[in-house]
């Protein structure tokens, strides 16, 4: 690839990248407002606002993964490996507490912001653990 | 894997944005196989083995070797 054109990508998925995470983060807060109308439409509105809010984060992280060079591909999938055993062992600590009684079932939204957060952790890491200094 | 990438880079006054255009990666792709935090795949290595007019074995070299 022409590093002109490395550099418009380059450009281009940080845009896209940040333009994601706005959505993923404004999304829910959208939703959550919709779905405590009374009106079904709307209710029926907030769920594919609250679910469609992460797809074009994925899609960004995919494409980022396809066109960007196999170092950058490598901190995304390690980071994307990380954050999900990360998710197994918290969902299923979340589970373990609420049934041994140490803690309510907690509500979805606790389980989902936290991977959510993981995955950021998970990608600062990773990033920081391939270029760190020797 | 130990390598001999920044010798190479660096006796041909190259600097790492420029071998990374040479071969098509980033210049945090090449820092980082310098500091040996991460190592190329095959195709990459052939390419900067091709860069250099070298072998692969000439510039990379396993650990415990």
């Amino acid at each position: 690839m022409h590093p002109d054109e490395r550099f418009k990508k380059s450009v281009q998925g940080f845009y896209a990248y940040l333009g994601s995470l706005v959505l993923a983060g404004a999304g829910p807060l959208a939703a959550s407002a919709l779905a405590e109308k009374g009106q079904p439409s709307l209710r029926v509105l907030a769920v594919i606002v609250g679910v469609g809010a992460w797809i074009p984060l994925m899609l960004v992280i995919a494409w980022v993964i396809r066109v960007g060079d196999e170092f950058v591909a490598r901190i995304h999938l390690t980071a994307l490996a990380v954050s999900f055993a990360g998710s197994l062992v918290i969902v299923s600590l979340f589970d373990w507490l609420a049934r041994a009684e140490f803690i309510d079932r907690p509500p979805f939204m606790v389980v989902w912001i936290s991977m959510a957060v993981f995955w950021v952790v998970a990608l600062i890491w990773s990033k920081n653990h391939f270029e760190r200094p020797q | 894997m130990k390598n001999t990438l920044r010798e190479l880079r660096t006796a041909r006054n190259w600097s790492q944005a420029e071998l990374g255009v040479r071969v098509g990666v980033s210049r945090q792709a090449i820092i980082a196989i310098e500091m040996g935090h991460f190592d190329p795949s095959l195709p990459l290595a052939f390419k900067l083995a091709r860069v250099f007019k070298r072998s692969i074995e000439d510039i990379f070299e396993p650990e415990g070797k």
